[in-house]
């Protein structure tokens, strides 16, 4: 008796034995997506703005493609009150640095509470970026403008940084009345679009990419039009006290020309992920690195994984997960040859 | 193991068949209450374990400086975590707020934070800018009834015994000292409070429970796992040792006898003055080695240095 | 170096536990399991596995999601989990102290970044040493026996093991390295996680000077805790 046999389309075969598909790939000496083991796909970053599109928080853009997925981020700046103890002013030198607080965002055609994945990919850029020591922390400290009212009704903002020694120090000082220490904190928001493999490579590329368009902007602090003498009496248990109004809220500035950009350490700093699978070749197995997984079939087969994020010859942060397919000191060592002889657009 | 929070019907009815003859499967009498262990962390401030029977947990005092709300300028913040994982029992999913956990964070919140055991004036820095938030988080390990009880005693334990850094004014600035730099605070602690739960179990038949008179409802004292899975009602008395009463609360369940509460309270107090005790000595121990180890005895006036 | 301490099983809900301890990180690990999963989690040819990292104080954030993830990439390689199908281990990883409490038990942190919670590798290499014997204190089948590790690379290029929370702020970098065990030999790199700036020998040296430490770490404590064990739950006739 003899039974037609049944054909599996690439499509299907995928979905029900990826890790068939993919032996069979491999054993010709190629990947699912016709790449070759070593291959990435191109990066390409262009960088955007939103400066035209009137007044906004929104300081850096880039958008980043990788084959078929999409990236964009977008950082926007937020001000907070700095802690101000004597030993911290010590510690404040060149050697400390800043990272920033990413949100990303998966574009799945669903809306609701950030996946795990999602969360995972956020926290790991925050480490990841502040590891890198990419910005200095100095570079985001704030020294707030003044809105003055003149005498015929102008509006002006002073800064400290633009007047001389001439100009007396101490008038300024008296308007900075609480002597509060200010910093910017960066925020990045970052949608993916069409995801077709693991993330990181790309988000991590979108953020450094915007980082390195960002200017930031002058603040100032300007007059909340509430008279700080009004003052709300306030009662609580016996107590009795007043709140004044006198909040202190900031302004953006809007003139770009005085905006100063922002200096990163480091010129360039790449993550780049590799997947180890074993390959059946001939009765033996080797085990062999495939660049930037993509599919389905790669992403579910490659358990032992490799990521390298490195700047130059320093290597910044490493990730190696050797659950699946072995991986030893020589397929490290030639994922980080790879890696660093990764070439961009 | 299984993970349903059932007990099956032998066990039930063994249970209730003890307790109509006064006994109780863990051998306690009636109106008797486990010992609890309390661990005060050598090193640490605030940090203690309590293991109540087979009941275990961990609370941690922290603090921090933030902004107090609007309509409280003059007030800190003190906050209560008493999330249950699945370490305690499968029987409580991770993430998901059951009754039984809500319950317990409300009892909590009644006892400790509404009575004002913690004063939150002392915890103002600077009116309306900053104050301290202080948070106890209850961590549970292990799930054998009486968490109620259990969890009033480590967060009053680990209260007394938080230390936060001092701070210093100067001008509008605050200074907060390390540890090393100057001696730590201790919160403020106005009373004690101690919370007590009573489990009802009905003896007889429901139409006779509230129609007869012969008031024959059964009240244990902090009932363990399976008494509390058989138990027809419950009552929490949260005292202190001043002889006051903070809070009693029977949510429904088994109908019971007015004047029972008077009987029940009275002994709660006695069982709440032991504990009061028990609670400070283990503290001024601690305190005491604490200041052996830490040679404070140096700074005491005319010692010899 | 900070020594390892571990306690089994003194938990009573659940089929194991373990507690350690080890420099200031305390870490209590439960295992349930197998037992029957929801249907989302069921898996037709192999365990699940739900593991639940939770902080010493505030509610599980990112950062514990992140850990999970970790711990998982490990666990899931060494459980024997097609002896499971269709079933549920659930693993919770609750810390009791770590690093934050101690060094920042009450700092204000607006605005700053070099801060305990940007380094987890004590955490992560406690937890993943902790969940060995919570896994074996619940007999829960593993391929494998597996240890890990965390060290530091500080300023004068030296490692440093189990580096505490201002040697590590301070240090060039920081690595996790968790190795299986094999034969009382580390045979296969689990999990590597790599921070800061280093070298690609820096790595390489880290990663053999880790096995070292991972194979002492399975022949001074494991095996000591697990010989116990096994005394203690069978009676040998001798």
């Amino acid at each position: 008796m003899s039974y037609p046999q049944t054909v599996f389309p690439p499509q299907v075969l995928s979905r029900i034995a990826p890790d068939l598909l993919l032996q069979r790939h491999l054993v010709q000496g190629l990947r699912p997506s016709l790449r070759k083991f070593d291959e990435f796909r191109p990066l390409v970053s262009t960088p955007g703005t939103f400066n035209d599109v009137g007044t906004n928080s929104v300081v850096g853009l880039a958008t980043v493609r990788n084959g078929d997925a999409f990236a964009f981020c977008g950082i926007s700046l937020g001000v907070v009150e700095t802690s101000k103890s004597p030993e911290f002013f010590e510690e404040l030198n060149d050697e400390e640095y800043a990272s920033i607080y990413p949100v990303v965002e998966i574009s799945r055609g669903r809306s609701g509470a950030p996946t795990d994945e999602e969360m995972i990919l956020s926290q790991t850029l925050h480490d990841t970026i502040f590891h890198l020591k990419l910005i200095p922390l100095l570079l985001l400290s704030v020294t707030p403008g003044y809105q003055i009212l003149e005498e015929d009704s102008a509006l002006t903002i002073l800064y400290p940084q633009d007047m001389g020694d001439e100009v007396d120090q101490e008038s300024f000082q008296e308007l900075n009345i609480s002597k509060k220490n200010f910093r910017y904190i960066l925020y990045a928001h970052i949608k993916v679009f069409s995801r077709s493999g693991p993330l990181f490579d790309l988000v991590h590329y979108a953020t450094i990419e915007a980082l390195k368009n960002v200017s930031l902007p002058r603040v100032y602090l300007a007059d909340s039009g509430i008279d700080p003498n009004i003052r709300i009496p306030i009662r609580s248990r016996g107590n009795f006290g007043h709140l004044t109004q006198a909040e202190q809220r900031f302004y953006v500035d809007e003139r770009k020309d005085i905006a100063s950009p922002l200096k990163l350490s480091l010129d360039a700093a790449v993550s780049s992920t590799f997947g180890v699978v074993e390959l059946m070749d001939q009765d033996e197995s080797r085990s062999i690195l495939l660049a930037d997984l993509e599919g389905e079939a790669e992403e579910f087969c490659s358990e032992s994984r490799i990521n390298v994020t490195a700047s130059g010859e320093s290597l910044r942060h490493v990730t190696i997960i050797g659950g699946g397919a072995n991986v030893t000191l020589d397929t490290i060592q030639n994922a980080l040859q790879i890696a660093r002889e990764r070439k961009f657009a | 193991m299984g993970k349903d929070a059932e007990i099956s019907l032998n066990e039930r009815n063994f249970v209730k068949e003890g307790l109509k003859n006064g006994f109780r499967l863990n051998g306690r009498s009636l109106d008797e209450m486990r010992r609890p262990i309390i661990n005060i962390d050598k090193n640490e401030y605030g940090f203690v374990e309590v293991e109540f029977g087979k009941t275990k947990l961990a609370v941690r005092v922290s603090c921090e400086i933030v902004k107090p709300y609007e309509d409280r300028p003059f007030e800190g913040i003190f906050t209560i975590s008493t999330e249950i994982s699945p370490m305690a029992s499968p029987m409580f999913e991770n993430g998901k707020n059951s009754d039984d956990e809500v319950l317990i964070s409300r009892f909590i919140e009644k006892a400790v934070s509404r009575s004002n055991a913690l004063d939150l004036e002392s915890l103002c820095i600077i009116a309306g800018e900053k104050v301290w938030h202080i948070r106890a988080d209850v961590n549970y390990l292990s799930y054998d009834g009486g968490l109620i009880d259990a969890t009033c005693i480590g967060v009053m334990t680990a209260l007394q015994h938080f230390k936060k850094p001092d701070v210093t004014m100067k001008g509008t600035d605050i200074i907060v000292h390390d540890f090393d730099q100057r001696q730590p605070v201790p919160l403020i602690i106005l009373h004690v409070p101690i919370c007590i739960t009573y489990s009802f179990f009905n003896p007889v038949d429901r139409e006779e429970n509230i129609k007869g008179d012969a008031n024959l409802e059964i009240a244990i004292m902090d009932a363990d796992r399976s008494e509390e899975l058989v138990r027809d009602g419950f009552l929490v008395l949260t005292l202190n040792k001043n002889r006051e009463l903070i809070q009693i609360s029977k949510n429904g369940g088994l109908p019971i006898d007015g004047l029972a509460l008077i009987e029940l309270t009275q002994r709660a107090h006695d069982r709440c003055q032991e504990l009061t005790e028990h609670i400070k000595a283990l503290l001024q121990a601690d305190e005491k080695e604490r200041y052996k180890n830490m040679n404070l005895h140096l700074l005491e006036v005319g010692a010899s240095r | 170096m900070s020594k390892l301490q571990v306690t089994l099983g003194e938990l009573n809900n659940v089929d194991g536990s373990a507690r350690l301890s080890v420099g200031s990180t305390k870490v209590v690990v439960s295992v349930t399991g197998p037992i029957e999963p929801k249907i989302r989690q069921e898996l037709p040819t192999q365990a699940s596995l739900e593991i639940i990292v939770r902080p010493s104080r505030g509610l599980s954030g990112t950062r514990e999601k992140t850990l999970e993830d970790l711990l998982r990439l490990v666990l899931q390689a060494v459980i024997v989990r097609f002896k499971y199908p269709r079933q549920l281990i659930q693993i919770v990883v609750q810390f009791l102290a770590s690093d934050l409490d101690k060094d920042e038990s009450s700092s204000e942190t607006g605005g700053r970044f070099n801060t305990g919670a940007s380094y987890m590798t004590n955490e992560l290499s406690a937890a993943i040493n902790c969940c060995y014997f919570a896994l074996a204190d619940a007999n829960v089948a593993l391929h494998t026996s597996f240890a890990a590790t965390s060290i530091a690379i500080d300023e004068n290029n030296a490692p440093v093991f189990n580096a505490e929370l201002p040697v590590l702020k301070k240090s060039l970098s920081h690595h996790t390295v968790c190795f299986d065990i094999q034969e009382k030999k580390a045979s296969k790199i689990l999990l590597v996680e790599s921070n800061g700036a280093f070298s690609e020998e820096q790595l390489l040296s880290t990663i053999q000077s880790a096995s070292v430490e991972c194979e002492r770490i399975h022949s001074e404590v494991q095996r000591l805790v697990l010989e116990k064990k096994i005394d203690a739950d069978y009676i040998w006739s001798k």
